[in-house]
């Protein structure tokens, strides 16, 4: 039993922090809110191989496990990484697990970037879609399906997230491929990783913050109204990234009950993600309410995160209902 | 990453489910007094017959000598069997002994650590005085070499099971003219000497768990005093890194049982709406899978903390972070359980005796004992975020 990561898994960690820093980051983040494009991102990242992750190497993809998927995407939520990646890799599992061969295939080629879909009261949205969207990867309680989205590609809209390109749609176009509960749990693994790197980008940089910016002749990190909140929102990062890699192993060596960890793992993130990103406009300030600042770009990314299925209730049932992995 | 166990991990926790299955004492704990203190000893003793004190403690100590791991498994089964609350045996077998391991001479340890894993001794905590809590470092209870004694005059309190202990391991100022944390020394007094006064105080929980000790021209032997005269700050930060970075091994489980509990004492009451049971009620279903996924968590951290350990870490700023962590989560729980409850929750019901109420009340000692909530947060801001002091 180990639950550090081991010295290849920091390597992937950096390499993914790296490039996140490179192709996205808030200043990206901010041209995109701002009506600028993403620019080559999905080209770079297929040539790294991004969108197969954990597809197996003989189908084209890196063979990794969902330990790494849990590290990438954790750095793509601390480099607000555009959804448009986690859309495109869930499509890629959904495509190998149905065995969808040439949609795999053009998927991993950087050919068929992916919008995630989330149901409202009179449709759907689709998150991080654009006019090049050529999937659209739909997640109901343990079913994923992903659609043809030229035919569906809608209205514009503007998302709460600014720089979350989004559209309205009414239906979906063909299904192209189906996958069940697993491919549907790896969905949720890699959202709730992107929870807990925008809480703990968020927990940096308030604490940054809390170290220069003088008050009353001192940091204001010294008072203990700021450095009380920075350790309450330390103490939740500290879980929910506990449970993030308790959760990513026990998928990874697929054991009983992994599911169920993702769930908890999800309702851990969320909070985190909550707390710190709210943490981090207050320590800020009025300069954390500004349009020019990074930190609402956070904000706006945890809540729409938080919204992607499973949430809410569904999420609470679920977890009330199930059961731990017994070790 | 990996969370599958060794093989010969495996054989332990089966071995030790085994053992405990059949070794459990069925009677409940005393929770007060000789009785209590006799069946604390008693169950030490059995788990040292047994071959399973001391998990982690070296083996020239009468320990068994095994990695971490399989001290954590041997609490994680513990907890699972339902086996007794580890009470009076506590302050010695979770951290004032780790601390004589760590700090004190070949003879200290010969001379007590055998004997606390055979429920031989019994030890309580002197840290805390009327005005040095969260100020540790301000301890007035002033400590004078005198040849190979130190003479002892002060007050100690908020020491756990002072009245039933055989030793005291105190936090003494033996130099009043150093620097605050300077002129401090760890000393491992009997409880026995002439001079020294205990007085139990009740708590709001009705217990008599906390004790005030005075001490009146005590004579200790030099030989008592652990990690050197004048030294004992940083054996202090040991002995409180090992009281809050160890005692989650039995928490966890604990907490995931008395979660249990709480959900069952939602499906048999009925809802506030009068449909169906509380359980059924969204918002108490909600703050239920909010609580679970919290409880689940602290498996993770403490394993997180474990693999730490393995890799050769001391106990550092993390143990204040599931401490916290911990003291919050139980009151949060209790105070569910009490809004659930209604109007039922006005009898006072002894948490000695399982009763929610009662355990509601113990439950405001949690942010309290071992550092408050608010030392812990310092501790998380300053050495583990590095903010400013």
């Amino acid at each position: 039993m180990d639950l550090l990561l081991d010295d290849e898994q920091q390597d992937i960690r950096k390499l993914a922090a790296d490039f996140f820093l490179q192709n996205a980051g808030p200043a990206r983040a901010h041209d995109v809110a701002e009506g600028g494009s993403l620019g080559p991102l999905i080209r770079s990242g297929a040539e790294l191989g991004w969108f197969g992750l954990t597809v197996a190497e003989e189908r084209g993809g890196l063979g990794l496990s969902p330990k790494e998927l849990a590290i990438v995407f954790r750095e793509a939520g601390r480099g607000l990484g555009p959804l448009r990646l986690l859309a495109t890799t869930i499509a890629a599992i959904t495509a190998e697990a149905a065995g969808a061969d040439e949609l795999l295939e053009s998927i991993l080629a950087g050919e068929a970037p992916a919008a995630l879909s989330a149901a409202t009261s009179t449709g759907h949205l689709l998150v991080d879609a654009d006019d090049d969207t050529a999937l659209v990867v739909h997640v109901d309680g343990a079913t994923v399906t992903v659609y043809s989205g030229d035919e569906s590609r809608g209205k514009h809209t503007d998302l709460i997230d600014p720089a979350t390109p989004g559209r309205r749609v009414e239906c979906f176009g063909e299904p192209l491929a189906r996958a069940g509960a697993d491919v549907a749990g790896a969905a949720a693994l890699a959202i709730a990783a992107l929870q807990v790197g925008i809480a703990s980008a968020c927990l940096d940089t308030a604490v940054s913050y809390a170290k220069e910016r003088v008050a009353f002749g001192k940091p204001i990190g010294s008072f203990q109204a700021i450095k009380h909140r920075l350790a309450d929102v330390a103490v939740m990062l500290e879980a929910a990234d506990s449970q993030l890699f308790f959760a990513a192993t026990a998928c990874a060596q697929d054991l009983d009950g992994w599911h169920w960890e993702v769930d908890v793992t999800r309702v851990l993130s969320r909070r985190v993600a909550t707390a710190a990103t709210a943490a981090a406009i207050q320590v800020h300030g009025a300069m954390g309410i500004t349009w020019e600042h990074d930190a609402h770009l956070f904000l706006e990314r945890a809540h729409l995160l938080d919204h992607l299925s499973p949430h809410g209730t569904e999420l609470a049932r679920r977890i009330l209902d199930g059961s731990a992995v017994a070790l | 990453m990996d969370l599958r166990f060794e093989p010969e991990d495996v054989e332990f926790r089966e071995a030790a489910r085994t053992w405990l299955a059949a070794n459990v004492p069925s009677e409940r704990r005393p929770e007060d007094g000789k009785a209590m203190r006799d069946f604390d000893n008693a169950w030490q003793r059995t788990q040292f017959d047994g071959g399973w004190a001391g998990v982690s403690w070296p083996t020239q100590y009468g320990g068994l000598g095994l990695p971490i791991v399989r001290q954590l498994i041997w609490y994680e089964e513990y907890a699972r069997a339902g086996a007794p609350y580890t009470g009076s045996t506590f302050p010695a077998v979770f951290y004032g002994g780790p601390t004589l391991a760590l700090r004190g001479t070949d003879e200290q340890r010969s001379r007590h650590l055998p004997r606390i894993l055979r429920g031989e001794e019994i030890w309580s905590q002197g840290f805390s005085e009327p005005s040095a809590g969260s100020d540790l470092a301000s301890v007035r209870t002033r400590a004078r070499v005198d040849g190979d004694h130190l003479v002892v005059s002060g007050q100690k309190v908020w020491s756990s099971y002072a009245d039933i202990a055989d030793f005291h391991f105190c936090l003494f100022r033996t130099n009043p003219d150093a620097p605050k944390r300077e002129g401090l020394s760890w000393v491992l007094v009997p409880l026995d000497t002439p001079g020294i006064e205990v007085r139990r105080i009740k708590t709001l929980a009705r217990n008599h768990h906390f004790c005030e000790v005075f001490y009146d021209n005590v004579r200790v032997p030099l030989d008592n005093v652990v990690g050197g005269v004048d030294n004992g700050w940083t054996v202090a930060m040991n002995t409180l890194g090992f009281e809050r970075g160890s005692a989650f091994l039995t928490e966890q489980l604990e907490l995931s049982m008395t979660l249990d509990e709480l959900i069952a004492l939602c499906r048999a009451r009925p809802s506030r709406s009068g449909h169906g049971s509380a359980f059924d009620d969204e918002s108490v279903a909600a703050e239920l899978a909010e609580l679970r996924a919290s409880v689940t968590a602290l498996r993770a951290m403490s394993y997180r903390t474990v693999s730490k350990s393995a890799h050769g870490e001391l106990p550092g700023p993390e143990g204040s972070i599931i401490r916290l962590y911990f003291a919050e989560l139980r009151q949060q729980l209790a105070t569910l359980a009490m809004r659930v409850l209604d109007t039922d929750g006005l009898e006072f019901t002894p948490y000695w005796e399982s009763g929610w109420s009662g355990q509601w009340l113990w439950d405001f000692a949690r942010t309290v004992g071992a550092g408050t909530s608010e030392i812990q947060r310092n501790i998380i801001g300053d050495r583990f975020l590095g903010l400013p002091r």
